[in-house]
């Protein structure tokens, strides 16, 4: 049953420069004393224009700017832009580099995952759990910069595989997952420890609820769906990772407890599917150098970013240059449907419910 | 009555809170830094050098109706928190037989209302003034009035008034109950004099109120987790959001004092040590040096506390000052 947008006494316009929003939007939350009885999300306050900038330029430098429309998710936005490429001119990738492409993806949407738990650990008040986020993470990015030569914009995927210093030797490869061993550990005692703490549950549990049938209405994706038990995972139908073993994580509850729970297990699906990676990495080569830039039509390629579902789409002219290119990032359509889970909720709490979808504005305003 | 002594006691009383106030805030802060597994600003950084530095900032007028009233909020609740730690010094409770706790309440009072006024008057330019053309666009709710932070933080000082300070207020009066008297000069006297002490704190219902005494120091000081009033997810700092320049200095002494003026009435309430300022005899040292050592009991706790506590939402304030209430006044009945 859909919630009642019903009548407001004041308005609270938060933002767009506001401590507990990381980038630049406009929410406006109409109260009835406390409780908010509707809300208005305006974005756009930092639009880039990145779209109209790839018109016409080659798409190799096309994948390139294509990293830069986020920090968080560098690897998901260029992966799939290359995957698009790949899709329309039929490429083969070879296996260890899509391993490769995997491992490093998912560090990313694991860090991804953190910078989330500190950032909505912060938003509660609760800055030391906050920040015991970051001492996680810092693992896993040192891990991705020793892997790719970069913590941030680790440029592995290339059309036809991945980028040389993205493969590692053998030696690297034992290092990581010697790496990854105490890594993991803090990571679960850190996750155990949100779970468990009474007064952190208390803030979260039963806030900000969005049912199923709202999330598929105003189309939740990625985590946000699936702690609203909308069992869909775009990484489910890319070949990358049809050589691993893991489970895509589903709920039912659809609150704020169960996006954070989903981004736990979440993270031990990752670290799992990561060490799987080490373990099984094939030997053989990293680039298929078998193919020729060409005419090619407008092609799609969706892909999970840690946020949930991204879109890119574009074509190419007869000298290999970029037409039509479109991109959609997770943001629009979470923040969308978190402007209705957050009705009904007090102000503090309206602000978590947005908060609890990971919005990443840095892409959304691409 | 001897005036030299009054005054004197008066002003070092005053230098007292006015140095180890902002060196609480310091301590705080560093404790919660080394609990967060970070090094932390030296401890006089965020209290003692902060405030000079903030005095000589070029002088900032906030976007409020009154400024200059806004601003001399500051001062004013200051000098009426310092009445508190004046009434509990032996040569005030001859005045006018103000040192009862009756007069602190009330002083105490003054100073809960101070900062719903602040967020009266005060008018950031981070919320309704921040221009965004999103009403013009096509939005679907127009013609709300438009609240700014501070006056929906001076909404939460309302309740939280009504609601969080109950616990303080039942912790202070559990000694005047147990005592028979509302003086303290009766209160003090009734636990012995310094070098025989038989401090309320060691009796069950003195331990029920210093526990009860101590969650209302932490709503009193708007510490996490009972810091909703001005919660940074969403109002950013309530209230005192446009104190910059010189009235940031002011505000952090009156944050520092307000805390140890808070603890200086819990080491006299509950361990039956005044502030006396006998500089004549050791004896009168020692009970100065140990009243403040012991001042330090309660902003060290609150610290450790504040680090792993979230903001509680008046959802789960209601039933912790409720309960806390409940304990307190279980307290009262065991003291009669």
């Amino acid at each position: 049953m859909e919630k009642d947008r019903g009548e407001a006494d004041v308005e609270i316009p938060v933002g767009i420069v506001h401590p507990a929003l990381l980038e630049p939007y406009r929410p406006r939350f109409f109260l009835q004393d406390e409780v908010v009885t509707d809300c208005e999300i305006t974005l756009d306050a930092q639009h880039r224009g990145i779209e109209r900038m790839m018109e016409g330029i080659p798409v190799d430098k096309c994948n390139i700017i294509t990293e830069r429309i986020c920090g968080i998710c560098s690897c998901v936005h260029l992966w799939n832009s290359v995957r698009v490429v790949e899709k329309g001119l039929n490429i083969e990738v070879p296996v260890r580099a899509q391993y490769m492409r995997v491992i490093i993806n998912e560090l990313e949407r694991l860090t991804s995952h953190l910078i989330f738990f500190g950032h909505a650990l912060e938003i509660i008040g609760h800055e030391t759990l906050g920040m015991r986020a970051f001492i996680a993470r810092e693992p896993f990015m040192i891990l991705l910069g020793e892997l790719s030569g970069n913590r941030v914009h680790y440029a592995c995927p290339i059309i036809g595989g991945i980028r040389p210093r993205c493969n590692p030797t053998e030696e690297m490869r034992k290092k990581a997952l010697t790496m990854l061993k105490p890594a993991a550990e803090y990571l679960a005692d850190y996750a155990d420890r949100i779970l468990k703490d009474a007064m952190v549950m208390s803030r979260i549990d039963g806030i900000g609820v969005l049912t199923k049938e709202e999330a598929i209405k105003y189309h939740a994706v990625g985590p946000t769906a699936r702690a609203s038990g909308v069992n869909w995972d775009w990484r489910t139908e890319i070949d990358d990772f049809k050589h691993f073993d893991w489970d895509v994580i589903v709920l039912d509850g659809g609150d704020v407890k169960d996006r954070v729970v989903a981004r736990v297990l979440e993270c031990l699906e990752i670290l799992k599917i990561v060490e799987q990676g080490f373990k099984n990495l094939p030997e053989g080569e990293i680039r298929n150098r078998d193919w020729k830039l060409g005419k090619m039509p407008v092609t799609t390629c969706y892909h999970e970013a840690p946020r949930g579902e991204l879109y890119d789409s574009y074509g190419l002219d007869e000298k290999g240059n970029v037409r039509h290119y479109k991109c959609r990032t997770p943001t629009v359509t979470n923040l969308g449907s978190m402007e209705v889970a957050c009705l009904g909720e007090h102000l503090t709490d309206a602000v978590l419910t947005l908060a609890s979808c990971d919005p990443c504005l840095c892409c959304t305003n691409r | 009555m001897d005036y030299i002594n009054f005054i004197i006691s008066t002003v070092v009383l005053a230098l007292i809170a006015l140095f180890f106030g902002p060196v609480f805030l310091g301590i705080e802060r560093k404790i919660q830094a080394r609990i967060q597994q970070r090094i932390g600003p030296p401890i006089l950084t965020p209290g003692t050098w902060s405030i000079l530095k903030f005095w000589y900032k070029k002088p900032f007028t906030p976007n409020s109706p009154m400024p200059k009233l806004y601003h001399r909020l500051l001062p004013a609740t200051i000098l009426a928190i310092l009445f508190v730690l004046w009434l509990t010094n032996p040569e005030w409770w001859g005045i006018l037989s103000l040192a009862t706790l009756v007069a602190i309440v009330g002083i105490m009072k003054a100073e809960e209302v101070m900062y719903v006024v602040m967020g009266a008057l005060s008018r950031s330019i981070l919320s309704v003034t921040m221009p965004y053309g999103d009403v013009v666009k096509g939005a679907v709710t127009k013609g709300k009035i438009r609240r700014f932070f501070e006056g929906q933080s001076a909404v939460r000082f309302i309740k939280h008034i009504t609601i969080a300070s109950f616990p303080i207020y039942i912790g202070i009066f559990i000694p005047a109950v147990m005592v028979r008297s509302i003086y303290l000069e009766d209160i003090v006297l009734y636990q012995g004099d310094f070098l025989n002490l038989h401090p309320i704190l060691f009796t069950i219902p003195g331990f029920i109120g210093a526990v009860v005494y101590f969650v209302g120091y932490v709503a009193q000081l708007n510490d996490y987790p009972f810091t909703i009033a001005k919660a940074k997810g969403d109002l950013i700092e309530g209230a005192p959001l446009e104190y910059g320049a010189h009235a940031r200095g002011n505000y952090y002494i009156l944050r520092g004092v307000w805390m140890f003026v808070l603890s200086s009435l819990f080491v006299t309430l509950f361990f039956g040590i005044p502030p006396v300022v006998n500089f004549t005899t050791w004896l009168g040292i020692s009970q100065l040096v140990m009243h403040v050592l012991l001042t330090f009991v309660l902003p060290i706790i609150v610290s450790v506390l504040s680090a792993f506590g979230p903001i509680l939402t008046f959802k789960q304030l209601y039933p912790v000052s409720f309960g806390f209430t409940a304990i307190g006044v279980f307290g009262v009945l065991l003291a009669l």
